[in-house]
Formats: C-alpha cells, sequence, structure tokens
C-alpha cells in the first residue's frame, strides 16, 4: 500500500513481520506535501514482539495528523478490534478496507458505507497491488478535518466495563504522565488490560489504583480483567462484522488444493526440498553461464591496460585495482546475485516461507526453537543483515538471540557468491552442495548447542499462514532493485577501494606485512600466504575475500595457483568466519556488544576447527 | 480431546485452552476464540504442528500449543 504511493522503498512480503521499523516518505496530497509513514503491521495496540510495540510507541508519541487503517478486507472481522482501539486513539482515522479482491473470493460481501456509518470514519475501499482505489483513499485523507478532530465514536463496552473505565479515567485525567496525545480513556483502558510498557511508566499511586479496579472487574466478571475486555472487544467487532458484511460461499480454486499438497507431511517435504534444489540450481546455472564471458572481457581489458601504460608504474598498479575491483562486482558477484534476488522476491511474496515454517517446525524444536525463526534463517540466504532484523517477529528474547546467532552463521548471498564463483566454478557444483549442506549442519548444531546453555522453552509456534498470491512483476522487480541498489552503492564501492588499496599495499609492500603477521594462521590452515590480507578484508564484506584473493595471487585462474583443497578450506573459512561489520553493527543494535563478541570469537573459533577438519580431510 | 489428536480433514469445536492465558490471546488476535468452529486442514506427524482454518485464516500452531487446545468433534 504504502509502496504504491511512495515508490517501492519499504520491504514487503506475503507474510506477517517483514516490516520491523517504520519507513517515511514525502508525497504530494492536493497542494501540500504531507510525511507519510509506514508502520510495521500490528494485531493489537498492547504490543507482543518489538515490531508491534514500535508501531504503537510511534501511534502514541508520533506527531500524527491522521492515521490511515489498512484493513484486509478478507480478515475483516479480526482486523476490526485493531479499528476499534485506533478510534479510541482520537485521532482522525480513516479505514482502507484493503484486499477486496481477495475477501469477494473468500465469499464475504462488506457494505462499506455502512461500515462507515458504525465505526463514525470514512471507510475507502481498495486493491492496492492493482493501485485501485488508492486515489479515492488520499483524496479521503485530505478531506479529513485537521485536528482537533471531531470524537469518533467510541465503541462501548458493558456497562461494568464502561464504569471501570470511566472511573480509571477520570482518576487519570489529572495525574497524566504518559504520553500527552494519547486520550484517558484508551491509557485507561489499556491499564485495565495490563499492559506492562504502559504500567512501568505509571506512578506507584496509578498502579495501585489500576490493580484495585481490575481486581473489582475481575471479581465482578469471573475472569481476568484482560480477558473481559479482550473478549468484548471481539464480541464488538463480531456484531460490526456481522452488521456490515455478509458471508457466502468461497469459491474453491486451485490455490486450496495446491496448498493442501504442499503441506502434506511427504509431498511437503519432498516439494520444499525440489524448490531449494531448483532455486540453486537456477542461480548456478545463470551465474556459471555469465561469469566467464564477463571475466574474459575484463582479463583482456587488464593486459591491454598493462601493456599501454609502463607495466611497473604506480599508475598501472590503480588501474588494474579499479579494472579488478569493477570485475570482481560485475563478473562475479552480479552473475549469482541478480537470479538469487529475484529468485528470493518472488518465494516471499508467492507467500511460501510461511509454509516452509510450518513444515520445519518439528524440525527447529530439536534445535530448541520453533519454525518461526526458519524466517529469519532463510532471509540470511539473502542477507544477514535483514536476517538478524527480522528475529523481531518473535517473541521471546532467548529465542531471539539464537535465531540471531544462527542466521549470521547462515551463508549470505555474498558468501554465496564465494561458494558458486570458486568452488562451484572451479571444482563442480557437488562441492557447492556439500558446503551448504555442512554449514545446515552446523547451523544446527549451534542451535542445539545454544539452546543447551539456555534450556528455557520455547513458547511455541503460533503463525498465521497467508494465502498464496501471484506475485506482481512490478512489485518482484522493484524489490530486487532495492536490494541490488544496496549491493551497487554501498557494496560495490567498497569492493573497488578495497581492490585498489590491495594494488596499493602490493605496490609498497605493505601486505607483507599484514601477511607476515598472520602467517602462523594461514600455514595451520595449509594456505597460501598471500591469501592473509583477503581475509583481513572479508571482514568489511564477505565477496571481498574472494575477489582481492584474485589479485592478492595476481590472476583469475586460481586453480592454477591453488590446490583443490586450498580452494575449498579457503572458502569454508570465508563462509564461516566472523560475520562481516555490516551484520556486526545489526547484532549490536538487538543483542548488544557483549555478546556480539561473542558471537564473532565463536564463529571464528568454528571457522578455523572447519578449516582445519578440512585440511586434514581433504586429499 | 487436544487438538494435536484431531485427524485431518476434520471440524472440531474449542472449548478450552489451558495453561498460560498468552496463547488465548494471540489465537483471540487471530480470530479465533472458545467456542469457535475450526477445520483441522493438516497435521506434521512426530512432534509437527497442526495446520488450521477458521473464517479464512489459517493458522500454524506448534505441537506444544496444541497439546493445550481441548477440542471436541463436530457432526
Amino acid at each position: 500500500m504504502f509502496n504504491s504511493v511512495a515508490g517501492y522503498r519499504s520491504m514487503t512480503a506475503n507474510f506477517p513481520g517483514v516490516t520491523v521499523h517504520y519507513t517515511r516518505s514525502r508525497i504530494q496530497l492536493g497542494s501540500q506535501i504531507a510525511e507519510l509513514i509506514d508502520l510495521p503491521g500490528a494485531y493489537s495496540l498492547t504490543a507482543f514482539n518489538r515490531a508491534e510495540s514500535a508501531t504503537r510507541d510511534f501511534l502514541w508519541h508520533g506527531e500524527i495528523d491522521a492515521v490511515v487503517n489498512v484493513v484486509d478486507a478478507s480478515v475483516l472481522s479480526r482486523s476490526l478490534e485493531l479499528t476499534l482501539q485506533l478510534l479510541e486513539l482520537g485521532l482522525p482515522v480513516v479505514v482502507c478496507l484493503n484486499m477486496m479482491d481477495e475477501a469477494r473470493r473468500k465469499g464475504i460481501r462488506i457494505d462499506s458505507r455502512k461500515l462507515s456509518e458504525q465505526l463514525g470514519v470514512p471507510v475507502v475501499e481498495t486493491i492496492a497491488a492493482e493501485g485501485v482505489g488508492i486515489h479515492d483513499l488520499f483524496r479521503t485523507v485530505w478531506q479529513l478535518p485537521r485536528r482537533p478532530a471531531p470524537p469518533p465514536r467510541p465503541s462501548s463496552y458493558h456497562r461494568d466495563t464502561e464504569a471501570a473505565i470511566a472511573d480509571l479515567s477520570c482518576w487519570l485525567r489529572p495525574n497524566m504522565t504518559a504520553p500527552e496525545c494519547m486520550s484517558s480513556r484508551l491509557l485507561a483502558i489499556k491499564l485495565l488490560e495490563g499492559d506492562e510498557h504502559l504500567l512501568g511508566m505509571a506512578s506507584a499511586a496509578t498502579r495501585e489504583r489500576t490493580t484495585s479496579a481490575r481486581n473489582d472487574l475481575a471479581e465482578a466478571r469471573g475472569r481476568p480483567a484482560e480477558e473481559v475486555i479482550e473478549s468484548e472487544r471481539h464480541a464488538l467487532s463480531m456484531q460490526l462484522f456481522e452488521s456490515c458484511a455478509e458471508v457466502t460461499h468461497a469459491v474453491k480454486d486451485l490455490r486450496d488444493r495446491l496448498d493442501l499438497l504442499l503441506t502434506h507431511k511427504v509431498w511437503g517435504y519432498l516439494f520444499l526440498g525440489g524448490t531449494l534444489i531448483a532455486f540453486f540450481g537456477m542461480v548456478y546455472g545463470t551465474g556459471s553461464l555469465l561469469e566467464p564471458v564477463i571475466l574474459r572481457l575484463f582479463d583482456g581489458a587488464t593486459t591491454a591496460a598493462a601493456t599501454r601504460l609502463n607495466a611497473n608504474g604506480l599508475g598501472v598498479t590503480i588501474i588494474t585495482g579499479l579494472l579488478q575491483g569493477l570485475a570482481g562486482g560485475v563478473a562475479i558477484v552480479l552473475p549469482y546475485l541478480l537470479p538469487f534476488l529475484i529468485g528470493m522476491a518472488i518465494l516471499e511474496d508467492v507467500g511460501y516461507l510461511p509454509r516452509v515454517a510450518y513444515l520445519m517446525d518439528s524440525l527447529m524444536h530439536r534445535m530448541g526453537l520453533h519454525g518461526i525463526a526458519i524466517v529469519p534463517a532463510i532471509l540470511g540466504y539473502g542477507c544477514n543483515v535483514p536476517a538478524v532484523m527480522a528475529t523481531r517477529i518473535l517473541t521471546s528474547a532467548r529465542d531471539r538471540f539464537i535465531a540471531a546467532v544462527i542466521s549470521t552463521l547462515v551463508p549470505c548471498s555474498a558468501r554465496m557468491t564465494v561458494i558458486f564463483g570458486l568452488v562451484a566454478f572451479y571444482l563442480g557444483p557437488l562441492w557447492a552442495v556439500l558446503i551448504y549442506a555442512l554449514n545446515i549442519a552446523v547451523v544446527a548444531g549451534s542451535g542445539k548447542l545454544l539452546s543447551t546453555i539456555m534450556p528455557e522453552g520455547s513458547p511455541g509456534l503460533i503463525l498465521e499462514v497467508p494465502p498464496y498470491r501471484l506475485p506482481k512483476c512490478w512489485v518482484v522487480l522493484s524489490k530486487t532493485w532495492l536490494r541490488l541498489r544496496e549491493f551497487i552503492v554501498v557494496a560495490w564501492p567498497v569492493l573497488i577501494g578495497g581492490s585498489v588499496l590491495l594494488s596499493l599495499a602490493e605496490h609498497y609492500r605493505w601486505d607483507i606485512v599484514v601477511n607476515g603477521t598472520l602467517v602462523p594462521f594461514t600455514t595451520l590452515l595449509g594456505l597460501p600466504e598471500a591469501v592473509g590480507t583477503t581475509l583481513i578484508f572479508g571482514i568489511l564484506r564477505k565477496e571481498l575475500s574472494m575477489i582481492m584473493l584474485m589479485q592478492a595471487l595476481g590472476t583469475s585462474h586460481v586453480v592454477s595457483v591453488m590446490t583443490a583443497s586450498q580452494i575449498v578450506v579457503f572458502t569454508l573459512f570465508v563462509t564461516f568466519y566472523i560475520p562481516c561489520v555490516a551484520t556486526l553493527t545489526a547484532l549490536v543494535k538487538e543483542i548488544g556488544w557483549k555478546l556480539t563478541m561473542s558471537v564473532a570469537a565463536y564463529s571464528l573459533a568454528a571457522a578455523t576447527l572447519i578449516g582445519l577438519v578440512g585440511r586434514a580431510v581433504l586429499p | 480431546m487436544r487438538l494435536h489428536c484431531a485427524p485431518e480433514g476434520t471440524r472440531i469445536r474449542i472449548i478450552e485452552i489451558s495453561g498460560a492465558h498468552h496463547l488465548q490471546r494471540s489465537l483471540s488476535l487471530l480470530g479465533i476464540q472458545i467456542g469457535d468452529i475450526v477445520h483441522v486442514q493438516r497435521r506434521v506427524p512426530y512432534g509437527g504442528p497442526v495446520l488450521i482454518g477458521h473464517r479464512g485464516t489459517q493458522v500454524a500452531l506448534g505441537r506444544s500449543l496444541a497439546e493445550q487446545v481441548h477440542v471436541e468433534p463436530v457432526d
């Protein structure tokens, strides 16, 4: 929805929890510029995970003129529960009934005019993926009255609940310590629901008052206060739904039958295996087709440059470095990265990942986690940074930590280019498969190890599985571009810069110092001495270690100077050792300095051990 | 009967959710409440999760959680 107005800026996918922080954009609205902010999806204003609390905090503290409540029309009855809570905020609200096509398919007919009357706020029907109704929606937003808004009709709970709310909110009004823009009524409701975050901010007197009000309500109704309010809200939204919508027969289509097949206890797993093989096969096929062709072009250019210029001059050193950095990006990284990103975008948008979480749940349990933890791990195959951030969809801090650690061990697309560009390219695709298999074993082992150290039980899988959707071409391409731009803008300059730096280092023989210091380490792994610098640079960007390897060895035909086992050991080490700088930064944000350092130390130890075993086992 | 024992393809009514309130709350956010009739779509054997459908929403529920949901068969 956001992307159809602001251009593709915010990451989306067909499962909950992708957007975990908010994205801002300026849009032209009528004659004025407005700021549009996309908040992470939430089921409720009582936060259960960190993505939801980001949304809630923003709504309470942010300077907001209007709220656009984008509702999945196909699950209207439960979506209205959030709408009811938003109305309590006292801000101007427009309800946007999105995915009207999906609702129609499910046999849900919604009378949006009636819904608008009942809620007391405008309701607009849209199909964002096709751009239907977007214009209408923003015209409606534009026509909303400025603040102070007329109070939307508040939902009314049962009489005794209302009395408890009124009582507490009356008491709160002169004693408000909470966010100023929040109505005392909403604050009272949330306190009665036992919202821990708010209770933590409240004064001792407020806490005491809340506890007694909660106890009174619980006593009167025979169940905890939060259950009373939740079930009343549930009943309210059901009433609203039933008065405005009519449910007829759902259209059973191919998707339902397909879904039964893909979640089957035998066929489901076979299909999952087949998908992974097809996916990586496609990436390897495209990449290995393009890599040699482009590499040859750059080799020609480098030789030409060397013969034109003085063969030993500083100029040629810089140009060689520049060309090799460029070549690394164009010839080795892009041919694998591009098909990978397109494939990943399609998989995400189809809605297959939640099915994978479902299928993998019992396996993840063996690691002491549950199925949802597979989502960050899968995202990790693209890039570890979003993977680490995606761990926020997990509710328990322990699960978040373990999931963050294992997602940094997953070989991201940068490491994939090393595995494919070196091992698969020179030694055959079977070796790449072996490295991936070994990696999965190490990831599983590390998960098991961590959950043994932290034995506290995982809360278990509870995940909404969205319907399959046909990916929209523009969304897939924009998403690919958004991620590819990250590589071109951030990584490539680093690659080229690093390459030039290494050329200079070689020219002035600084590399000897670095390599010399690392000699004990490189000899331990049985690698050529020149590899030392590349491993240091690899911490900046993992692709860098491969591209600089070619430069450090002075040839792009690695196989002529390194033995097959050396190539494998090098790749194994690069796959597992210390996460790149960007991932480390993301980790620090999620789990803090100390734990991040121990993750780095752990991965370095694991990489060394695996490298040593590799050296001993391989001929 | 508990939810994890319900056979695939049957319709069941949720009669009780035991254990922590957390589960009841999460299910209620997904629009599933005590008294609702849900469709057991798929079940992964050997401690795997259950996939249930209710009013067009599909929810995957881990084995340990499914064990806390008391159900009775409908029709």
